[in-house]
């Protein structure tokens, strides 16, 4: 087996405003493996957003370590770190994806630019002709529906083939049709290279499509635990 | 790509960047303007008169006799006597002189009472003598001559042949009109962007007559009073029949007139330019009466010295003005930066290092200021170039157009600086807000 596509060593985080006794949430182990794919849920509050900021390099945690591809991503400076989110993530949000002023070309070729990948339009063209955004290639992206914007947002997460695709609750823009195809585009093209999925929803009823689930809250207490 | 993002994202709000641009080419204008009509109008003052090399005239500040002597503003205070005119005119050294005599108006206009030699002597811009607008010729071939400037005869509507009476003193509306003897319009000049412009040239004699009530008595109770009755008739009828008015005229010949006895100023010219400095010093020195030899471009330029501050000041406004559109941009993208927070995060996690957060935001800054200096520099050559033809015939002045401006680069440069000053404002809380999402 490959190295696993992200590893989290006692990870723990806490503001400097709570009182030291009671960390947001403390994770002893946790492994994704490529093709894995993991639904990870909880409560407002319980640290969802905390946790996927510190997978993605952009806060440091109090305690513990981030290995992307055995990499430790805060063993590396601010910039290295950048770089290695820009080659070896995927991000996708709720909303706002693509800088609504450039087109969705654009926005490809700026991914692709951070990543310092050379433009694969023979990829470009198979994600945008499988998200059904051909014809919108070159509209800007404010021109787009939502449903359009959010398919637009996993050719941008994928484009540049990531290890790792992190997504915070991108369905909750979309109606129960829209969802349902994003997830099922989703998942189909993460499987055509070698990629781990997380992702973060309230929303349980997307749980099946996961192969592993997540509850946040259960991390809550000072106890370590495995995940199910 | 970090540019054609900053091009893009400032379209996006292209109602705020297009005011910000507004305000920011409004102040560059302004600073070009005051910049360009400050050099211009020193061109213009230092071409008001050339080839003379002294001007004398009661002892007086340099910048005081140029004033009245040149540029037709205030009187002079005091009159230099017809006797040391003439021992001037005829020192060794003097190649040519003519005298003004000062202090008259016609509506608003100045008069000058000299004599023919100021026509073939007077010199201005690039030695340019001056030049009739008809075929009529620049001297006073009787006493009751007046040679117009252009903007004198274009503003009172006086053609030649028209008749037209002087008022004492400098007054638009004065009372104390000398209507006993009224003058001819005998020639117009042609433009010459200097006060001559804006003269009215009598005959010395006739003007030093007019303030001589002893012969103005003895002559106006003869045939002159007749002239003056006959004023309003005489203007309607001279269109048609010139000859008319030549035989009232010729009631008065020079030899009538009364000796002059005193004059405003007088302007030489010498033999050589070498003699310049023993010149003046001889008739500053003389001591029957106490005159001044002025030379006229070292008057200018401490004239201009003065002047300087005056336009040091209005660049000073100016600057303030581009300052205060720089912070309207930054006011601006401040602002922007608060509703961009989404699109930093978004720049952030698809890789974007903070300190390209920060290069966006200077870019921007950057554009704004270069559009607004395209908007500038277009919009000030525009206006001068617009302009400059009502500025030459309102306040006599010569523009040339300029649409790249000299040692502009510098000031773009500066400017330039600046905004990326006043960006680090922007700049640094993206940059910040680029760490905390």
């Amino acid at each position: 087996m490959s190295t696993p596509r992200l590893q989290l060593h006692h990870l723990s985080h806490q503001w400097a405003t709570t009182p030291a006794s009671s960390p947001l949430f403390t994770l002893d182990d946790l492994q994704l493996n490529s093709g894995d794919s993991l639904f990870m849920c909880g409560p407002s509050g319980c640290g969802k957003s905390t946790l996927l900021n510190i997978i993605t390099g952009l806060l440091p945690p109090t305690q513990g370590e981030v290995l992307i591809n055995g990499q430790s991503l805060y063993g590396l400076k601010p910039g290295a770190r950048d770089r290695l989110r820009a080659q070896c993530m995927g991000v996708i949000t709720q909303s706002l994806n693509l800088l609504p002023y450039l087109t969705v070309a654009e926005n490809l070729r700026l991914m692709q630019t951070f990543s310092a990948q050379k433009a694969d339009s023979e990829w470009q063209r198979h994600l945008l002709q499988t998200l059904n955004l051909t014809a919108q290639a070159h509209q800007p992206v404010e021109q787009l529906s939502i449903g359009q914007q959010q398919r637009a947002a996993i050719a941008r997460a994928l484009i540049h083939k990531p290890s790792l695709i992190i997504a915070d609750e991108p369905t909750t823009a979309l109606d129960d049709d829209n969802k349902n195809a994003f997830m099922s585009l989703l998942l189909n093209e993460m499987q055509n290279f070698d990629t781990a999925l997380l992702m973060v929803s309230h929303d349980t009823r997307l749980q099946p499509h996961f192969s592993r689930t997540l509850d946040l809250r259960q991390y809550q207490s000072a106890e370590a635990d495995y995940v199910s | 790509m970090l540019v054609k993002i900053a091009v893009r994202s400032l379209l996006q709000r292209r109602l705020a960047a297009l005011l910000i641009i507004a305000a920011i080419s409004l102040s560059l204008m302004a600073l070009l303007i005051s910049r360009g009509a400050g050099e211009e109008l020193r061109r213009s003052f230092s071409s008001s008169v050339s080839g003379t090399d002294l001007i004398v005239a009661a002892r007086a500040q340099p910048t005081q006799i140029m004033l009245y002597s040149v540029f037709r503003l205030g009187t002079p205070p005091q009159a230099m006597s017809a006797e040391r005119w003439q021992q001037i005119s005829q020192l060794p050294q003097v190649k040519w002189s003519f005298p003004l005599v000062l202090g008259d108006s016609v509506k608003g206009f100045s008069v000058i009472g000299t004599n023919d030699d100021y026509f073939r002597y007077f010199r201005y811009g690039d030695k340019h003598p001056l030049q009739s607008s008809t075929t009529e010729a620049l001297q006073f071939g009787q006493p009751t001559a007046a040679v117009l400037g252009a903007e004198a005869a274009r503003v009172l509507g006086y053609k030649i042949g028209d008749s037209l009476s002087l008022s004492h003193g400098m007054h638009e509306h004065s009372f104390a009109e000398h209507k006993e003897l009224p003058f001819i319009v005998s020639a117009i000049l042609k433009p010459t962007g200097t006060p001559v412009d804006r003269s009215v040239h009598v005959p010395l004699a006739t003007l030093e007559a007019l303030h001589n009530s002893e012969w103005l008595h003895t002559v106006t109770r003869g045939q002159l009073n007749k002239e003056h009755q006959h004023e309003e008739h005489e203007h309607e009828e001279h269109q048609h029949n010139e000859s008319h008015d030549d035989d009232h005229a010729l009631t008065l010949a020079f030899s009538d007139l009364p000796e002059p006895s005193s004059i405003s100023a007088l302007f030489v010219g010498l033999k050589s330019r070498a003699l310049t400095f023993q010149a003046q010093a001889s008739i500053n020195a003389a001591h029957q009466e106490p005159l001044s030899a002025v030379i006229p471009g070292a008057a200018l330029t401490e004239f201009w010295q003065l002047l300087g501050n005056a336009e040091r000041l209005l660049q000073f406004l100016s600057g303030l003005m581009l300052i205060t559109g720089l912070l309207g941009s930054v006011a601006m993208l401040q602002v922007s930066v608060a509703f961009r927070q989404r699109e930093i995060s978004l720049l952030r996690l698809t890789g974007a290092s903070p300190l390209y957060i920060f290069l966006l935001l200077e870019s921007e800054v950057l554009l704004l200021t270069l559009s607004a200096w395209v908007v500038a520099l277009l919009g000030s050559g525009a206006l001068q170039t617009l302009a400059a033809p009502w500025i030459a015939s309102h306040y006599g002045l010569q523009l040339s157009s300029q649409w790249w401006p000299a040692d502009s680069l510098w000031l773009i440069g500066g400017s330039l600086l600046l905004s990326l000053l006043a960006g680090l404002v922007p700049a640094l809380s993206a940059y910040r807000k680029a760490f905390r999402l």
